[in-house]
């Protein structure tokens, strides 16, 4: 048996017996048509198409109800007016009402809405609150009347949908309605109507009507109704009045109840206004403010400069929660006029003080900030001078690397350590041997490792600093060569990867050790051969796993060529003496199907040592690329041990007769030199050939092709899985002649 | 006269030198001992949760919920008797005793004045029509991605949380990240020179329909809840093969895919990065050679493709400008055209993608009030954009999009796909 044999038929709208009864097919089959109905552009054409009159055939039938389901599903693209009459009846039916609403809905023109005004008349229930749903949805001038007698149904799922679709609405008629309802004693009556005039107030102050809308919501404020509403119709009364609501807001901020006070810092953030900000830094500031940190956060949100002095003054007068929420507001409000401040109290005694201001020297934005942060060095006393250094090296200051190169060669051990660090996220390449030196010095620490791990992957010239890393190997002692050669497998390029590569194969055993761990973890593809070459020569074979493993990791994640990846599979398994490191090399070809990949499978499984599993991948490897399309396992079984014929595609067409599309270099990428190909896009043709040449119409692929030296032809219906064969036992197959 | 909440001011973003990495994901300014974190915590400060629809990857999220020591978790709705009895049992034994209540019905739960706020973890057929009903009740909320089904729902999403004033935290933890969160700002404040393309995983292109399958026997409905689970997806019998919620009407059953399945969290990231959270693409081609290339009005394109990417994990994001381009993905790492970039900044490296600091994001935004990472205006525009981009695969035609009024430009066809009906008595 061979791969042609086992070809399934192709996917057509009727699923596979273990599927779903409609599936994704149905949304491909609906493309088609679609070109047609919009092809002129602007409104949908009212020109009823065939696919159009199938659906209402389909409606008007005694089909399953799935067939009916699915039918209002693609009336939304391909419906008109003419098929609405048809999806009437259908709301009478509870399992196909909701189906039928899609339809309707997406239509939405006038014979859509009557329809459903149609079904509010005479429907109860579930199905009568969809369809009131669905006339809200469509904002249906014309159902006001039927809804407002609606608010009056006995069913209260009712009220609530015509409240709301009322609220939708927003017609006059319909507002008086819902304000008529919100008196009503029934509190279920009331919350609906409210739900349905805020909705209305929201359509007139989006429109610019703020006294309507404060109006309405006013009035729902005074009635007794679930607080959810009231909280929403406050917010809307606040925004109705614009900057005058600040008293409102205030009085939100001084509640004891907590859904109120946090209605009122979201609103704190909403309502804009000058005369706002300075309220809420006013009321910040007042003895009787509650949390005020939560108000210094709603300030420095609101980004009014306004705020900025009574931020500073908090922020130098006021404790705790308050003074540390003002000092990070300013960085994110303030200026260059802040500076002094905040240098003053990143010197403060209270850590959390000085970290805060630490913080916002490090955000406060501005060139001139850098600018005017540099002269304040001179004259600095100790605290101020730590305080600067770590406040250059969070900025990434460069123009105080001068400054800082003098404080790590003074006598002040607090002021070398906090420069050091500082140097590490400034330095340039011409400061990397003061780091260097740090590094390896007698007073070498992890700090100033760090240091000059931070600066040496920043590094544009990085082959320059990966020698002055190499070099520095030499003088340190034995933890800080570790890190260095860590620090050269961060740095990467050809020269930090060939001495790393050398000490991994030194008989420095604790190096050794360090360099195959970075160089097995080597972030780019060229650390290959380097690890290939260790897994090989690793006499011991202490590291072998470890290169193997790092190789392989190349091969599997890494942007190579396919054939490249089946090639270092190859190597590996040459190489490998686990069985674990082999299952991942065959993971790469399973993972990069190819033609060499499937070589090296079907070679692999004639291997003792690899023959199972490399006759799992193989499966994998076709399962992968036909789904259940053709029988994987005996298709593996088959190959296994044998040899692919040749395959090369002469030319390609897709699409119908008369409209059709080159498409032999798509193929052949997908094909790559295999009997089969693996299209993209769950192997629909449309997908994978860049579109659809004949929308609607049914399409082949035509292909054109060699196969040990015999030329065939083959042909394939659309999405249909595509296998080049010899042709013995294929009906496709419509001419043979030799080629070359 | 008010303001855009999408548009809060972070001028610190705008204007400054980049010193995001790890201050990305900093709590908030609130000291802990005013949050009540590190220790004894106020009954004032608590913040009591609900579960509602909690399954493998909610019980994820809740992990990290209950190791919070600010969070009481109180009860769990699922429609699936089984899920609810396993998160009872998560719940009581980490509290050591037997007071997490379950729910069959969200309403019975969201009636309940003592829960705060609630995790939405159902499939994404019920994320939006949750998220609006616990908004209505008076619960903030995280809810997991995909958050809604199409453009219209992304809106009206955001629109409640606006009206109701409630936190919503969507579940693209990723924005909580350091490494993503680095990159993002890289390209936000110009340090990649102009900003060319944002580029995004969407794992998959593929667009399709939940269907209807063949009738199967209803399980009562104390062991799952037919009714419930379909919940605002149209009807249709009961069949066990619908049951798996992560997939079931994802993208409203029409245009749903990868694009918007993984493209929730990596084009999500690409809006940030383009400085597009309140705005969406206005132009989006159909896919070709697996990638499919939007564009904003700025001129950035946005390319979803399958392939092309660095070892870096799981969902890679790549942002380009005209004097460099980062890189980065779920392993932590990311790879920057010039090592300069990351000058005066520390990027913790946090692989794995946990949603621990996204969790604490939205808890300190509950107490504090400030729009979390993820916000419903945040959402709204990602999903958006995912929408669209679906929308023009499906159609397989280039379409123009109006990020203002929320519309296709000249394609009818393409605007019915903004929105689909919901299924009585749900809406939103």
């Amino acid at each position: 048996m061979n791969l042609h044999d086992l070809r399934r038929g192709s996917d057509g709208p009727v699923p596979r017996s273990s599927r779903l009864l409609v599936t994704a097919v149905a949304g491909v089959l609906l493309v088609g048509a679609v070109a047609v109905a919009t092809a002129a552009g602007g409104a949908v054409s009212q020109q009823v198409s065939a696919e159009e009159r199938q659906l209402i055939a389909v409606l008007q039938s005694d089909a399953p109800k799935a067939e009916k389901a699915i039918s209002c599903k693609r009336l939304v693209v391909h419906g008109t007016s003419a098929c609405t009459s048809a999806l009437g009846p259908l709301l009478d039916d509870p399992q196909l009402v909701s189906w039928a609403r899609i339809a309707l809905e997406a239509i939405a023109d006038p014979s859509a809405a009557a329809v459903l005004r149609d079904g509010a008349a005479r429907l109860e229930g579930r199905s009568l609150v969809g369809v009131i749903n669905s006339l809200g949805v469509l904002r249906d001038q014309e159902a006001v009347a039927l809804l407002t007698t609606r608010l009056q149904d006995n069913d209260a799922a009712v009220v609530a949908a015509a409240a709301v679709a009322l609220g939708r609405i927003g017609h006059p008629d319909g507002t008086d309605a819902l304000r008529t309802t919100l008196a009503q004693v029934d509190a279920a009556g009331r919350s609906a109507a409210a739900a349905g005039c805020i909705l209305a107030a929201e359509q007139h102050l989006a429109a610019g009507q703020s006294a309507a809308a404060r109006e309405l919501y006013d009035q729902v404020r005074q009635v007794d109704v679930p607080q959810q509403q009231v909280l929403e119709a406050t917010r809307g009364a606040i925004l109705a009045r614009g900057a005058d609501g600040r008293a409102m807001l205030l009085e939100l901020l001084r509640s004891t109840n907590r859904q109120q006070f946090d209605l009122g810092l979201n609103i704190a953030r909403e309502l804009s206004g000058r005369e706002v900000t300075i309220a809420l830094v006013d009321e910040m500031l007042s003895e009787g403010a509650q949390r005020p940190e939560l108000l210094a956060m709603v300030i420095a949100d609101r980004d009014d400069e306004a705020a900025l002095p009574a931020l500073v003054r908090a922020a130098a007068t006021r404790s705790g929660p308050v003074q540390l929420v003002a000092i990070k507001a300013i960085a994110e409000v303030g200026d260059v006029s802040c500076l002094d401040n905040l240098l003053e109290l990143a010197t403060a005694a209270d850590a959390g003080v000085r970290q805060a201001a630490l913080g916002a020297l490090e955000t406060l934005p501005g060139d001139d900030v850098d600018a005017e942060l540099l002269p304040r060095f001179a004259g600095a006393d100790a605290a101020s001078l730590s305080a600067l250094a770590e406040v250059a090296g969070r900025r990434g200051l460069a123009a105080a690397n001068p400054h800082l190169v003098k404080l790590i060669q003074g006598s002040n051990d607090d002021l070398r350590a906090v420069a050091t660090t500082a140097l590490g996220e400034t330095a340039r390449l011409e400061h990397l041997g003061i780091l260097i030196s740090q590094a390896t010095g007698d007073t070498g620490s992890d700090r100033a490792v760090a240091a000059l791990r931070s600066a040496s992957v920043r590094m544009a010239e990085r082959d320059v600093c990966a020698k002055q890393l190499v070099s520095a190997l030499s003088e340190a002692n034995g933890p800080v060569r570790s890190a260095i050669i860590e620090i050269l497998g961060s740095v990467g390029g050809e020269t930090a990867l060939a001495r790393v590569a050398e000490i991994a194969r030194s008989d420095d055993e604790q190096l050794q050790d360090v360099a195959s761990r970075v160089l097995g973890e080597w972030m780019t593809a060229d650390a290959g051969p380097a690890l290939l070459s260790l897994a090989t020569a690793d006499v011991d074979k202490k590291y072998q796993v470890r290169a193997l493993r790092g190789y392989l990791r190349i091969a599997r994640q890494f942007q190579l060529p396919k054939s490249e990846r089946a090639k270092m599979a190859q190597a590996a398994l040459e190489v490998a003496q686990r069985d674990k490191e082999r299952q991942l090399a065959l993971e790469v070809l399973e993972r990069y199907p190819c033609r060499k990949a499937f070589e090296v499978a079907i070679a692999a499984a004639d291997e003792p040592a690899t023959r199972e599993a490399a006759e799992a991948t193989l499966h994998k490897m076709l399962e992968r690329t036909f789904e259940d399309a053709i029988d994987a396992e005996q298709t593996a079984a088959h190959l296994a041990g044998g040899q692919l014929p040749d395959v090369r595609i002469i030319q390609a067409s897709y699409g119908t007769d008369e409209k059709q599309k080159d498409v032999t270099k798509a193929l052949r990428s997908h094909a790559g030199g295999l009997p089969f190909a693996v299209l993209s896009g769950g192997g629909k043709y449309n997908w994978a050939f860049g579109g659809d040449p004949a929308p609607g119409e049914e399409k082949q692929l035509r292909v054109k092709f060699v196969i040990d030296g015999q030329i065939k032809s083959a042909v394939f219906a659309e999405n249909e899985p595509v296998l080049l064969h010899r042709g013995d036992n294929s009906a496709k197959t419509s001419e043979t002649s030799n080629g070359k | 006269m008010f303001q855009n909440r999408t548009s809060l001011p972070r001028r610190k973003f705008l204007k400054t030198a980049l010193k995001a990495g790890a201050a990305a994901v900093a709590p908030t300014v609130i000291p802990g001992s005013a949050l009540g974190k590190n220790g004894a915590v106020a009954p004032s400060e608590r913040i009591v949760l609900g579960g509602i629809g909690i399954g493998n990857r909610g019980t994820y999220d809740l992990g990290c919920f209950l190791s919070e020591p600010d969070v009481q978790f109180v009860a769990v709705c699922d429609v699936k008797a089984a899920r609810r009895t396993a998160v009872k049992k998560i719940a009581d034994q980490k509290y050591g005793n037997s007071d997490c209540d379950t729910y069959r019905d969200m309403r019975d739960l969201l009636t309940r004045e003592d829960i705060d706020a609630v995790l939405i973890a159902t499939g994404p057929n019920w994320h939006a029509a949750a998220a609006v009903l616990a908004a209505r009740a008076g619960k903030d909320m995280y809810c997991e991605k995909p958050c809604t089904k199409n453009i219209v729902q992304s809106l009206e999403l955001a629109a409640t949380m606006r009206r109701t004033g409630r936190i919503f935290q969507a579940g693209t933890q990723r924005r909580n990240l350091p490494h993503f969160a680095f990159a993002c700002e890289l390209a936000r404040t110009g340090r990649l020179g102009k900003l060319k393309a944002v580029h995004a995983h969407p794992a998959g292109m593929s667009t399709g329909s939940s269907g209807w399958a063949q009738p199967q026997p209803e399980p009562d409905k104390e062991v799952v809840d037919w009714d419930m689970y379909l919940g605002p997806a149209a009807w249709r019998p009961f069949n066990k093969a619908h049951l798996d919620g992560f997939n079931f009407e994802k993208g409203g059953g029409l245009t749903g895919g990868g694009v918007l399945e993984w493209g929730s969290h990596c084009v999500d990231l690409c809006q940030w990065a383009a400085n597009a959270d309140s705005t969406a693409p206005v132009e989006y081609n159909p896919p070709q050679d697996g990638r499919i290339v939007a564009r904003y009005a700025d001129g950035v394109e946005l390319v979803i493709r399958e392939d092309g990417w660095l070892p870096l994990g799981s969902c890679p994001v790549r942002f380009e400008g005209e004097t460099g381009w980062v890189e980065a993905g779920d392993s932590g790492k990311m790879v920057l055209s010039s090592p300069e970039l990351l000058a005066g900044s520390k990027v913790e490296e946090i692989g794995g993608y946990p949603a621990t600091f996204h969790v604490r994001d939205f808890l300190d935004s509950v107490k504090s009030r400030r729009p979390p990472k993820a916000s419903a205006d945040v959402a709204c525009y990602g999903h958006i954009a995912c929408h669209a981009a679906n929308i023009a695969a499906f159609l397989n035609r280039k379409l123009y999009f109006d990020p203002e009024k929320h519309e296709f430009i000249g394609d009818p066809i393409a605007n019915r796909l903004r929105s689909e009906a919901l299924r009585a008595p749900w809406r939103i």
